[in-house]
């Protein structure tokens, strides 16, 4: 089975294993926790505020320091290498002692987040779409965790509220998460790189907020290893007739229960609706624009015009009975406009479509 | 005082930084303005020598207060949850739009063009497709304020009793919810399709009996039949 690996060259990863594997032998921990898969591939990008006296020369191990120019009062961001889920309670406890010991003082502002990258490379194209599909089932149990305060955050906005979420024969194509964009709270678009991102091979979870405590962060990890070994199981027809088919909250429920058994979160907060909602825009992406198209009304410096495909299956209204854009509009909004219409779908490659209504004297066309 | 309101706005105390950050952070972005003499949506305009101001979309009125010397006001950054949502223009005309989010501007944290998507929708019946996205600013922030004051004046409707021939015999849709509209078809005068978000669910030609067309959202349709009551029946194709 061709995996993301096979269809995208990454640059390989350097986890310096034996360096660390010394470290780790020679360290006690003082809170360990079982992650469901000790070897998964984890990334995490933790930003902190406060940092008076940087850490650069005193990281050996898993971090380095970087500049974060979202941040102020002396931010700084500590990314760690490709690490083994064992690793990760190693790691944390490093970077805690670190920091007290240089920065006691450091702090986690409301400008501050941690960021968890997961490896997906070994996954093939149809173990990601049901990755996405599982994920969106489920998006809200991770916001419950991140807390509402993220869920109205502009730098982790949730799939639910927007329609970026490709639908279901876009889903297995490596192409539409080149278009991803880096502000959704899960960020696929690492995955293959984008014009904000770069080439990991991983999908970033952007929604916590900064922290260091274990009780939040290690559980946090855990959901996301949860969902990665549960889209593993699936196959994605199977999973998507179930998606269509699921209409009882004890199914909803069962699948909850399964997937993040320990981890999931109280009745109270995770409410039946919750996962209905879940459902039914999960569905929404992935079946919309089966019959529909939607069209851009674009603005130019001196004129506006729409591009326009038919419903279809649908007969279209003849010319003459269309009602022009630009007065609709202009009742709606008392403001006057230069619309001007495309009468058929822009095609790559064809001549330039035929512009049937015009009250523009220049005319700038959408390449 | 308006200075606490602006710093809990751009979580800052620095006064050196709180123009930078409110520039950063709300420049065109719709604000809910409240004080003893103003209750209103006003969009975002500029700051000159420690003064906000604020326009009026709908009037062109322009707005400016002091941050030290405005006292009793109050700033509210609104939000609009993704869907079909209702508003009466000006003229008391009802419209439907269809709202999402985008993720695409990092530092705005209210409703503008780098944040949400808007989409007409009820002038379906006269160009026939359901969703243009609308780019023009002034458009755009103006139906955004009008949804934001028609959310704020608008009664549930009780569909229990409600009389779907009477309302099409003036009207050429329906709105139902967040989730839902009835719309006079583009083909077929006395057709109605129902819309659930942009998925086309099914159509009513005697607005007494819908038919559903595939099972995909047939849950989502009952659920909204119950929970609103509104008077159609369920006929499968």
């Amino acid at each position: 089975m061709t995996k993301i690996q096979d269809i995208h060259s990454y640059s390989s990863l350097s986890t310096a294993k034996n360096h660390h594997l010394l470290y780790e032998s020679r360290t006690q921990l003082k809170d360990n926790y079982i992650f469901r898969n000790k070897n998964c591939l984890i990334g995490i990008e933790i930003e902190v505020e406060n940092i008076r006296s940087s850490l650069c020369g005193n990281l050996d191990y898993y971090w380095a320091e970087d500049e974060d120019h979202s941040l102020r009062n002396y931010g700084r961001e500590y990314k760690s290498i490709p690490m083994r889920a064992y690793q990760i309670p190693y790691s944390i406890e490093y970077l805690k002692q670190l920091l007290s010991i240089n920065n006691p003082k450091y702090e986690f502002s409301n400008r501050c987040s941690v960021h968890v990258h997961l490896n997906v490379r070994d996954f093939t194209m149809e173990q990601l779409a049901c990755f996405l599909i599982l994920y969106c089932v489920f998006e809200k149990h991770f916001f419950h965790i991140a807390g509402t305060k993220r869920e109205n955050n502009i730098f982790c906005v949730p799939l639910w509220t927007t329609d970026y979420l490709p639908n279901l024969k876009k889903l297995v194509r490596p192409e539409s998460y080149k278009a991803w964009h880096k502000y959704l709270a899960l960020n696929c678009g690492c995955i293959f790189g984008s014009e904000n991102n770069k080439d990991f091979g991983t999908v970033e979870f952007r929604h916590l907020y900064g922290t260091l405590d274990t009780k939040i962060l290690y559980p946090w990890i855990n959901s996301i290893i949860a969902l990665r070994e549960a889209s593993s199981k699936y196959k994605l027809d199977e999973l998507v007739e179930e998606i269509i088919t699921a209409n009882t909250t004890s199914q909803y429920l069962y699948w909850y229960d399964t997937i993040f058994q320990d981890l999931k979160i109280s009745p109270a907060l995770m409410t039946k609706k919750d996962h209905e909602y879940g459902i039914s825009n999960l569905k929404q992406s992935l079946f919309a624009f089966n019959n529909i198209k939607t069209y851009d009304y674009i603005n130019r410096q001196d004129n506006h015009l729409i591009r326009f495909h038919n419903l279809q299956g649908k007969k279209k209204v003849s010319e003459e009975n269309k009602y022009p854009m630009d007065d609709l509009l202009g009742e709606l909004m008392g403001v006057n406009n230069h619309i001007l219409f495309i009468d058929t779908p822009p095609v790559p490659g064809t001549p330039t479509p035929v512009f049937t209504t015009t009250n523009t004297d220049t005319i700038t066309t959408q390449g | 005082m308006l200075l606490t309101q602006i710093q809990n706005l751009t979580d800052t105390l620095q006064a050196d930084d709180i123009c930078a950050e409110l520039e950063k952070r709300y420049s065109g972005t719709i604000l809910k303005v409240t004080s003893n003499s103003l209750n209103k949506f006003l969009v975002y305009n500029t700051i000159v020598s420690n003064k906000l101001f604020l326009t009026d979309y709908l009037t062109g009125k322009s707005y400016n207060f002091g941050f030290t010397d405005v006292k009793d006001i109050e700033i509210e950054i609104p939000k609009l949850s993704k869907g079909f949502h209702l508003f009466y223009n000006g003229d008391g005309e009802p419209h439907v739009v269809y709202i999402t989010k985008k993720a695409f501007r990092q530092w705005k944290r209210s409703i503008c063009k780098n944040t949400y998507t808007l989409e007409t929708v009820s002038e379906y019946l006269l160009q026939q497709d359901l969703f243009y996205k609308v780019t023009n600013t002034q458009h755009f922030l103006k139906s955004m304020i009008y949804v934001l004051e028609t959310k704020l004046t608008s009664l549930m409707i009780n569909f229990k009793y409600f009389n779907l021939n009477e309302h099409f015999s003036t009207n050429d849709f329906l709105y139902i919810s967040n989730d839902f509209i009835l719309i006079r078809s583009s083909n077929t005068i006395n057709t109605f399709d129902l819309w659930y978000h942009k998925y086309w669910v099914g159509h009513t030609t005697d607005l007494e009996t819908l038919t559903i067309k595939d099972p995909i959202f047939k849950q989502e349709i009952y659920d909204m039949l119950n929970t609103t009551n509104i008077p159609l029946q369920v006929k499968n194709d």
